[in-house]
């Protein structure tokens, strides 16, 4: 029995880790909130609210937020629908699902195109994290030098991290989530509150950027521009929909999930404060508004949290780029760490070469 | 389920096996105890078309997996349908 057991767990991981479709009683997601709690820990790292801080300049605040908002949902329910119930009702990742229309040579260039979205991704975020501890590490020392050491140790951190929890495959971050997720929200709920504390609500909303700086003076192009970017941006989601749908249990429970941790809580809300934030602040970077706005003590502890919460976007990330590369036959024999630390390592002298030029 | 591309994965090689606690296809997690030869599923081909066929049973197709679910066209609708209000509303009030 319990040889039959660990044969059945080693199978179910090796499903889970790999390209074989994923059975129903093997899936992991079982109800609404693990996965809407995973979809917004995987779209609220630092880029959620950078991209709230992009938004401003469209030209009207307000404007740009609804028009993201509204493009946003509406261009996630086909995304949803096409890269998601494929990957879910036959348990299969987006590229192997993708394989029906775009043939099995054609399928080649999603498959290049989606690695280095994901892989090119997960090094932003590295990236975003490093810089933010930096930017908090000169914030606190009142320093203006870039603390280098910090920076790589970082870095390194992050990578680590994110090695571990991807090699013990999709469960850990499914828990994982589940903690980060609600730490998100209430996050956002400081944040709104020291905003409130600081501004009256009628300059919080009405605050825009200088007209000099804004894409157009014209309400209805920065709807439309806003709208675009909303709906452009879900569509490039196909990937990471895909990517978790094969591990998601009910059709039923797929559509609202990812509309709700996508659209709503993260599109909108993170990003709405993401938004209003950096206008009053007069700069984009999370990582510095917290400061700025918050405070040494609490803008420290709201930073700390935003860089650790980039943890489980960079472990979905990389978790979808490791199965994916296994459409490559030589990469699919290796085992999930191996391919995993090639993911994570891969990228770093590129890295080092473009800052030596 | 023909989206699955069996051939990519092992297109000319026979079925084959490999002796336990070697590294095939992907999944070793630390702390897993070492299987035997009789127990390890052998290949990965061997997995896939297990999988292949367990996809084919009458217990998948009846599974919620597969099923098209009774809330999904109403969830899309109804998402698509915000959308489509939150955009008249800012048309509407702000321009």
């Amino acid at each position: 029995m319990s040889n039959q057991s660990d044969v059945h767990l080693k199978v179910t991981t090796r499903a889970l880790t790999a390209r074989l479709p994923v059975l129903a009683n093997e899936r992991i997601y079982t109800n609404y909130s693990s996965l809407m709690w995973t979809f917004l820990a995987f779209n609220a790292a630092t880029w959620a609210y950078l991209i709230g801080g992009e938004l401003p300049f469209i030209g009207n605040t307000k404007i740009g937020l609804a028009g993201f908002f509204a493009g946003a949902v509406i261009g996630l329910v086909p995304v949803t629908l096409a890269s998601g119930m494929p990957s879910l009702r036959y348990g299969v990742d987006t590229i192997e699902a993708a394989k029906a229309p775009f043939g099995t040579r054609g399928i080649v260039l999603p498959l290049v195109a989606s690695v280095a979205t994901l892989v090119g991704w997960s090094c932003v975020v590295i990236a975003l994290t490093a810089q933010g501890a930096a930017n908090a590490s000169q914030a606190i020392e009142n320093s203006k030098g870039a603390p280098g050491l910090l920076l790589i140790a970082v870095g390194v951190a992050s990578v680590l991290a994110t090695w571990l929890v991807v090699v013990r495959g999709p469960w850990l971050f499914e828990r994982l989530a589940n903690y980060i997720s609600p730490g998100h929200l209430v996050l956002a709920g400081v944040m709104i509150a020291i905003l409130l504390v600081k501004f009256p609500l009628h300059t919080i909303l009405n605050t825009n950027v200088p007209a000099n700086q804004a894409l157009t003076p014209d309400r209805q192009k920065a709807f439309v521009l806003a709208f675009e970017f909303g709906f452009a941006g879900s569509l490039s989601w196909w990937p990471g929909i895909g990517g978790l749908s094969r591990l998601v249990k009910r059709q039923n429970q797929l559509v609202g999930p990812a509309v709700v941790g996508f659209g709503i809580l993260s599109g909108f809300i993170l990003c709405g404060i993401g938004s209003f934030a950096a206008v009053m602040a007069s700069t984009y970077d999370p990582t510095v508004w917290m400061e700025t706005l918050g405070g040494h003590a609490i803008g420290t502890i709201l930073i700390a949290f935003l860089l650790i919460a980039n943890i489980p976007s960079i472990v979905i990330l990389v978790y979808m780029a490791g199965v994916q590369i296994q459409q490559v036959r030589v990469l699919a024999r290796l085992p999930w760490r191996v391919a995993v630390a090639i993911i994570l390592i891969l990228p770093w002298p590129l890295r080092s070469t473009r800052r030596g030029c | 389920m023909r989206s699955v591309d069996v051939t990519a994965i092992d297109p000319d090689e026979p079925t084959q096996t490999k002796p336990a606690g070697t590294s095939f296809g992907s999944g070793h997690m630390d702390g897993q105890p070492a299987l035997t030869d009789h127990h390890v599923l052998d290949t990965m081909n061997v997995e896939l078309y297990s999988r292949l066929a367990a996809l084919e049973s009458d217990e998948y197709r009846n599974s919620e997996c597969y099923v098209l679910g009774d809330r999904v066209v109403a969830s899309s609708v109804f998402w698509v349908g915000v959308g489509i209000v939150v955009a008249i509303i800012t048309l509407v009030l702000w321009l």
